[in-house]
């Protein structure tokens, strides 16, 4: 069985039908992308899979623990980058302190962030902000991790060790679900691409199907525009 | 009367409004943020009393209010008041007032949070009771501060007001010193005035140390 | 729901700090207390003393009445404003301090009015004010709520000719105002300006025709004869037996008039 399977997810605000049926099912070790124009419902579906949305019908069903991490980063200004990723750990899973900050210390290892630990983060660039995000995220040991268009706060040079530390994630076999701008991108980590449009999905499949295959118009003006901008 | 035995007589009113002062710090700080709790209550009926508590307290004299609270238990309700009432209606009434005011300026804090911190938060898996207290109230309280400092220092001049129903708090005391029979007159107020000025000055330098304190992050 | 919670904390503090400010009270059938409620502001019936206690003519007289009574004896500072609310809850069970009984006959129960008082006009001595009609088109500052104001209101023609009276909550600002010249004159009881004359020396006069003439007299809440019965008897005693001439030349110095102490004329 799958390790996220969601079933025809609706979700409308005031009265508007953002999600119109959207079926989607993650298999573990799985990476997936979620393309689409701005306002086609990415991020409100990914809001539903996360929790921060109810959706209005449909099932959700996850074997195990989620993780998000946001276009703003959204860390905790008051808290040194190493209690951003030892309190979560310590109050919600009840780990004790000892243990999750070994853990933690050793996932700053790996985003290349082990100097900053004692630091805050207005004192960190956006990029390794980011990556204290992600490292918060992986601090909750999740099953599926989510990423809410994880660059698009970024500058191009910044973009880069975001991507590469995702790609990273991708070769330890980690399940995610990234709604990305980043077509290149995209392109190269992702077992399976949903193009969405209007709430539903135009489009599915291995990123070759979806990109150079794909008879559909509007996909292909998209990815033209967005190539473009690249 | 000399000089000195005035500033003794003015010296030993103090405590008074040190006491009004206090106390109506550590009743309302903690009263404000429940008010705060009750105003921003999805409970409608609640939301709207508190609401008209806020009201009321922001839209009338203090000066009334103390009178209220002090003559109401009696004169409208014929309860007999314990002796020492007096001093507790003006704590009550202190407190209640201010806890309106702070009630207000945790609103303007709390509304200001980025609503990313509480998504953050609810995602990796915090009560909402854990997300207030570890990581909202933290961030508010350094962005309330200065509002704070300010309502700190009104309530030390506000304390004179407490003479309305009979306390003789340093200014009441002062009144009545410069007309005593032969007392020094306007020096009393002089002297008065400088005790205020110090004691808002050290109330300035503690609270600035605080902000201090809290400015490790941005 | 957890709001709900909170906010029902929020009450129960609000009832705890009342619970803690309340202690049993004293049993009824302790001694009879007499708590003269007083204006501290009202030297020489009330002001306050060097060592910090409460002193005045009229505390005084008080006193020897609870100590002839065998009653305990309480003076309580009030707002003067407040005077008849502190009254009616009981704060206070009489209002002894200059409190004037002309014009106020029916709204307490008296004791025998014990000073004749007039409220008379201080005016600086070089202002070149020598009486009532030199006032005219002047501004003139008395106590708010005091018997000045009344007497102001009753002689009617004096006030139509007043540019404005100015009410001010104690004499002392009002004589700070004649010193600097923002008022022309007070009005004021006989016994404030006596005083206000001898610690300014030289400095201000008081026109010869009085603005009114009035009595100064124990007011006890309307109704409580009993306790008027008993206070009013003990004071006509002191007068008779001297106590009230004795306890009266001690208060000289801080301007009693001895003149205007009718039960002792």
């Amino acid at each position: 069985m799958s390790l996220l399977k969601a079933t025809d997810i609706r979700k409308s605000f005031s009265g508007r039908e953002v999600l119109r049926g959207l079926d989607l099912s993650v298999e573990e070790g799985e990476v997936v992308a979620v393309i689409g124009p701005s306002g086609s419902g990415k991020s409100t579906l990914l809001r539903c899979l996360t929790g921060l949305e109810t959706p209005d019908s449909g099932t959700i069903e996850i074997k195990g623990t989620t993780g998000l991490v946001f276009q703003q980063f959204n860390l905790f200004p008051h808290w040194s980058v190493l209690r951003n990723l030892v309190d979560p750990q310590v109050v919600v899973q009840k780990k004790p302190r000892e243990e999750a900050e070994k853990f933690a210390m050793s996932l700053l290892a790996r985003m290349d962030l082990t100097e900053k630990a004692d630091e805050y983060p207005y004192q960190l660039s956006g990029g390794q902000q980011q990556r204290v995000a992600i490292a918060r995220a992986m601090a909750m040991s999740p099953n599926v991790l989510f990423f809410d268009e994880p660059t698009s706060a970024l500058d191009p040079e910044l973009t880069a060790e975001i991507l590469k530390v995702i790609r990273k994630l991708a070769e330890e076999n980690m399940t995610m679900v990234i709604v990305t701008h980043e077509m290149g991108f995209a392109r190269g980590i992702a077992d399976k691409v949903y193009f969405m449009e209007g709430g539903v999905w135009l489009a599915q499949g291995t990123p070759q199907q979806i990109m150079e295959e794909s008879g559909n118009e509007r996909i292909r003006s998209f990815m033209n525009l967005i190539e473009q901008k690249e | 009367m000399t000089v000195q035995t005035m500033i003794m007589l003015v010296a030993k009113s103090f405590p008074m409004t040190l006491a009004i002062f206090v106390l109506t710090l550590l009743g309302s700080l903690p009263l404000g943020l429940l008010v705060y709790f009750g105003r921003a209550s999805r409970f409608k009926p609640l939301s709207k009393i508190v609401r008209g508590y806020i009201s009321i307290m922001r839209g009338t004299p203090l000066i009334l209010q103390l009178m209220v609270v002090f003559y109401a238990p009696s004169l409208l309700l014929h309860i007999n008041v314990p002796n020492n009432w007096r001093f507790a209606a003006v704590i009550i009434a202190f407190i209640i007032n201010y806890a309106a005011y702070f009630c207000e300026i945790y609103r303007g804090g709390i509304e200001s949070m980025p609503v990313g911190q509480y998504e953050a938060a609810a995602v990796l898996g915090y009560t909402k009771a854990q997300t207030f207290i570890r990581i909202i109230l933290p961030q508010v309280i350094k962005r309330v501060l200065p509002s704070v400092t300010n309502e700190v220092i009104t309530l030390v001049k506000d304390t004179s007001l407490a003479s309305i129903i009979g306390t003789v708090e340093m200014f009441t005391r002062a009144k009545q010193i410069a007309v005593a029979p032969h007392s020094p007159g306007m020096l009393t107020f002089v002297v008065a005035a400088v005790f205020y000025y110090i004691f808002n000055y050290v109330m300035a330098f503690i609270m600035e140390r605080i902000e201090k304190k809290l400015s490790y992050y941005r | 729901m957890k709001k709900i919670i909170a906010i029902a904390l929020a009450a129960v503090m609000i009832l705890g700090l009342a619970a803690c400010g309340s202690k049993p009270a004293a049993p009824a059938a302790a001694k009879q207390k007499l708590i003269v409620g007083f204006d501290a502001e009202f030297p020489p019936f009330g002001f306050i003393a060097e060592d910090g206690s409460y002193d005045g003519f009229d505390l005084a007289m008080a006193a020897k009445v609870c100590e002839k009574l065998g009653w305990d004896f309480e003076a309580v500072p009030i707002d003067w404003n407040s005077k008849d609310a502190e009254l009616s809850a009981g704060n206070i069970n009489c209002i002894w301090n200059g409190f004037t009984y002309t014009g106020r006959e029916n709204d307490y129960t008296w004791s025998d009015p014990y000073v004749d008082n007039s409220i008379v006009m201080v005016v600086k001595a070089d202002s070149g004010i020598k009486s009532f009609a030199d006032l005219a088109g002047k501004t003139v500052m008395a106590q708010a709520g005091s018997s000045a104001i009344d007497g102001l209101a009753e002689n009617a023609e004096l006030s139509a000719s007043l540019k404005k009276v100015i009410e001010l909550a104690d004499y002392n600002t009002g004589f700070m105002e004649l010193k600097q010249g923002t008022v022309d004159a007070v009005a004021a009881d006989l016994g404030v300006a006596t005083y206000q004359i001898a610690s300014n020396s030289g400095e201000y006069v008081i026109l010869d025709e009085p603005v009114s003439t009035e009595q100064y007299a124990v007011g006890f809440l309307k109704g409580n004869t009993e306790l008027r019965d008993a206070v009013n008897a003990a004071l006509l005693e002191l007068a008779a037996d001297g106590t009230m001439l004795t306890v009266a030349q001690d208060y000289v110095d801080d301007g009693l008039v001895i003149e205007s102490l009718c039960l002792i004329k």
